[in-house]
Formats: structure tokens, sequence, C-alpha cells
């Protein structure tokens, strides 16, 4: 496997791929991140995968840099076809493309010069990759978006995006885990989307979105509602 | 019912928030080892002054303080204790006398405490006696208010007039009033001298030009008053200049030093994201790092090559002379 390990902080190692987004250069990083894992040492704090990167975070009081770069030179042998083929958890998620949920249905639209329909379609037909989870809690970075549908960001970010938001930017998608700021390109919202639900993705995993009427959305929101009202 | 929820049963109201000051939160150690699901640490940027605090009153090193950014808090004590404030070179007051900071001080129930405005240095910390409880909020109570997390309603927000929070039981025999470190232990904090911060090179400081990294370490950099607890934004006369187009998003370290398209660098604090998208020039060593948690707009800063060995042995001797493990 071509990679390195380099200093990353004080008690962080960095694995540095070849630098691409690219999924299989990402399985990679997640095949590592599963043997770094399993391997369990006692001195192991965090482990991180981004994109081409896999950053180890290491307790300094029990171990050195010196012992942290030889176990992960180790791991980075003899991974297996098996090993890089390996998908994670696959995360199902309903969501109702309408143009009320998606404020930028019409946008993309616009852009790509796709009707409503075809950019579901589109939209919800590939199984995606979760590359790597950042911006925010459970914030997960999914891709490939079909070529066809590749729209740029809003040049003005929307000051709050609903929580359960399913946007679109260039390659990637992804859910909002929170009402916060963003600048991706609205199109569905997930049906009972909790904030926990998107701490249970982890990088390397599966997510397929499965649309859904706004009928449907509206019960399953009122059903969601429900049980945090118990 | 969990063990946190115990924890959280088994304490007694301990403060009241008057006047809550600039910014005033709720902080732990932090939320460790869950950067992969995107979860920022949090925890007190100055964390040998809360450290410190939690040692002069044998707590546990990670219990829970209050982080006062600026000063300007008033408090009242809603039990008996003992308290102590470290970090900032503040006047502190209770019921209206003086008391020194860096040095455990008693308090009845009905006391009020005032920290006002430091004239150097930009953070205080609180410490009581027991520790600060509050709801957990996925392990830690730490305020992270970007990431929403923690806090005493666990949402992220910052303490507000009117706030109660509670404390753990302590073994008064284990605490000793008027306790203070030596006096060679307390970090100076001078805003006239020029902070030298220890950086060790990470990331893409091979890929900077020579003249670049010159320019790096020549050259002084001022702290501007774009800082928060997730950045310090710096300024230079001769910016950095990058000169290989955008990177992709790697896994930010706390101390990292990111250089925008400006090329006027970031320094990364405890609440950054955990992903970043600009180039990183190097990463600060620990004690750096505690210096620039006081620094205010207008110190002039100069970094300094670090080997990791050293800063490793550093921080090494750091966790263990305050009993951390974490």
């Amino acid at each position: 496997m071509q990679a390195r390990v380099e200093v990353a902080a004080v008690d962080a190692a960095m694995v540095v791929f070849e630098a691409r987004v690219d999924k299989t250069i990402n399985q990679r990083v997640h095949a590592l991140r599963a043997r770094v894992l399993a391997g369990n040492p006692p001195w192991l704090v965090d482990v991180v995968a981004a994109y081409h990167t896999l950053m180890v975070v290491y307790d300094v009081q029990t171990t050195e840099y010196a012992v942290v770069e030889r176990f992960l030179n180790k791991k980075l042998h003899g991974v297996s076809d098996q090993e890089l083929a390996h998908t994670g958890t696959l995360h199902e998620f309903k969501v109702c493309y309408d143009a009320e949920l998606g404020m930028d249905l019409s946008r993309v639209s616009e852009l790509t010069g796709l009707s409503t329909s075809v950019i579901i379609e589109r939209h919800s037909a590939p199984t995606y990759h979760v590359y790597t989870i950042g911006f925010a809690p459970g914030f997960a970075y999914l891709g490939d978006v079909a070529e066809g549908l590749q729209v740029p960001r809003q040049s003005t970010p929307r000051t709050k995006v609903p929580a359960g938001s399913v946007a679109i930017a260039n390659q990637q998608t992804a859910i909002y885990p929170r009402p916060s700021p963003g600048g991706w390109n609205i199109i569905g919202r997930v049906a009972g989307w909790q904030f926990e639900t998107g701490l249970t993705m982890q990088a390397g995993d599966q997510v397929k979105f499965i649309p859904i009427s706004r009928a449907e959305y509206d019960q399953l929101e009122q059903q969601a509602r429900e049980r945090t009202n118990d | 019912m969990t063990e946190a929820d115990n924890w959280l049963k088994s304490s007694i109201p301990g403060l009241q928030i008057d006047q809550p000051g600039l910014l005033t939160t709720l902080q732990d150690w932090g939320r460790l080892g869950q950067l992969a699901q995107g979860i920022t640490r949090g925890g007190p940027i100055d964390e040998r002054a809360f450290l410190w605090g939690n040692k002069l009153l044998s707590n546990k090193p990670t219990a829970a303080q209050l982080e006062i950014t600026l000063g300007d808090l008033t408090v009242t004590a809603l039990s008996d204790g003992f308290w102590v404030v470290c970090g900032a070179p503040v006047v502190v007051t209770k019921n209206h006398q003086p008391q020194a900071t860096w040095q455990v001080f008693p308090v009845a129930k009905g006391d009020t405490v005032t920290i006002a405005a430091p004239p150097r240095g930009l953070r205080s910390y609180l410490a009581v006696a027991g520790g600060i409880r509050a709801k957990q909020v996925l392990g830690s109570v730490a305020t992270v208010m970007r990431d929403g997390l923690g806090g005493l309603q666990g949402d992220g927000q910052p303490l507000k007039r009117g706030d109660t929070l509670n404390v753990g039981e302590f073994a008064p025999q284990q605490v000793i009033a008027h306790r203070r470190p030596k006096h060679a232990f307390i970090p100076r904090i001078s805003a006239t001298s020029t902070l030298e911060l220890g950086v060790i090179p990470v990331a893409q400081y091979g890929q900077f030009s020579e003249t670049e990294i010159a320019k790096f370490f020549e050259q002084t950099f001022e702290v501007t008053a774009k800082q928060d607890r997730m950045g310090v934004r710096l300024h230079t006369g001769q910016p950095l200049n990058w000169s290989h187009g955008e990177i992709i998003s790697e896994p930010l370290p706390i101390g990292a030093i990111q250089v925008p398209p400006d090329g006027q660098p970031i320094i990364m604090l405890n609440d950054c994201q955990t992903l970043g998208g600009y180039p990183k020039i190097g990463v600060l060593r620990w004690s750096a790092r505690m210096a620039l948690a006081q620094a205010t707009a207008g110190t002039q800063i100069r970094f300094v090559r670090t080997e990791l060995s050293e800063a490793q042995e550093e921080v090494k001797q750091a966790f263990r002379f305050f009993n951390l493990n974490v």
C-alpha cells in the first residue's frame, strides 16, 4: 500500500495516501483504520479517517512516536483485496424530495437542466460511500453524486439549514445533522431525523436514500414527534 | 440509573451566576476519542491554569470548572466550600474583600465572589472543591458552542444570569485553605514582551518554499482580536504564500497552524472543526498553546522550531505532575 507515516501533532501521527478524492484510495484509508482498531494497541486514543489521510492519536505518557510509526507501517503491509472491498454498515434513509423541504430543487434543476423527477431518480439511485465525517458532529461526506447532477455550492450560504436536510455540492452529498448555516444545495429532507442518527454513521459505511411521498414524510414526522413526547 | 445519573444526583447546589460577563462556559477535560464522529474535544483553552485549580483543591484533574473569558463575573455561593481562581492575573473579591488568585479560599453559603476584567491575559478558571457537576452529553459536560453540546442544559450554550450549578462532595480533610503553588510555578503573562511559541513542523511544512519558511520563523506575528475558542487569527506584514492550490480536507489537530489563502495564519484551539482544508505549516507545543490561551490582541509572537521528542517530554512531565491519565 503506497502511504507514508508522518508526525501530525505532539500526540498524533498521520498516514498519508495519494492525494486524490477517490473511493479506491479512501477504501485503503478505511481498511487501515479497521486494522488499527482491531489491533487496539493500549496507547490508542482516537482514529480519524478523512479522504486520503488517517490520523492516529496516541497516549504520549505510555508510548512514543517511533512505536506508533512502526505499528502503522506494519499495518500498511499485506492488506487483502477482501479488506479493501469491505463495506461498512448500510444506512437507509427515507427522503422526501418536496419543493418546500428541498428549497434548492429549482436551482439544481436550472443548473443541470434536469427535471425534479430525474434529479430524484439520479440522487437516490447510488449506494453512497461515507468518505469521512466532520464539519459538525455526525456530518457525513457521501459520494459520488452522479456526474450530470453535480452542482457547485451556493455563493452565499444559508444562515439556517433545517436538521435532516439532504444536500448536494459538487461530487458530494450529505445530511445536515443539526440546524446550522450551510452552503450546499438542499434537495430534500430525511423523515424522522434525529441528531443521534448522524452519530451512528462511521467513515467507510454506506448510505442509501429512499424517496418517499410528502404524505408518508408527514406521517413519519408525526410518529417521530409522538415518540419524543413519550 | 446510569453511573452518570448517580454522579449528578450525588451533588448539591454550589453556586449561582449573578452576572456571566462576556463569556463564561462550563468546561471539563472535553470529549475525547470521538473525533471520528466529527465531535470536537472542547475543554479548557488554558489547560495549565485549569489543571492547577483542580490540583490545589485535590479534585480529580479533569473535574469541571467555569472558564471565564475577560472576567466581569459575579457568582453567589449556594453552599459552604473551597474555591480557587487560576489563570489571568485578575482582581478577585469575596464580599468586597480582595482575594488572591492561584490561592484556595473558603466560601460560606451566601458569599458573593467577583472576578474583574483582567489587566493582562484573557481567561480565568473558577474551580470548586468537589468539582462542578451537570448532565453529561457524550461523556462530558464541556461546552462546545459550535457543536451545540455540553454546558448546563447540554445544548452548548454559555452560562447566563440565574443559572445554578451543582457541585460534588469533597472530603474537607483533603482541602487545604490558602494552598497555592510556589511562586515560580505561576505563569507570567505579559502584554508587552514578544511570546516565543515552540512549533513542530507537520503536514504541508515541507511543501512551503524556503522563502516562506524563512518568513515564518523570522517575522513577528501579531495576535488579532479575531479569536475565539475555535482559533486565533494572526497578522503579519508579509503573509505566507502557499503555491500549490487547494488541498483535500484532513483531520485537524488542536494547536495546528493553518495558512488560509490570505496568508495570515490561524492557530486552532480546542473548539476547532475536526477536519480542515487549509495547508498547515506546524503545530504548537503544549506550553506554546498555553501561552497563546492568554494572549490578547496586539501580543507579538515569534515561532521557534521545536523537536517532537522535546515537546512530548514536556507534555509527559506536565501530565504526570498533574496526575492526569486520559
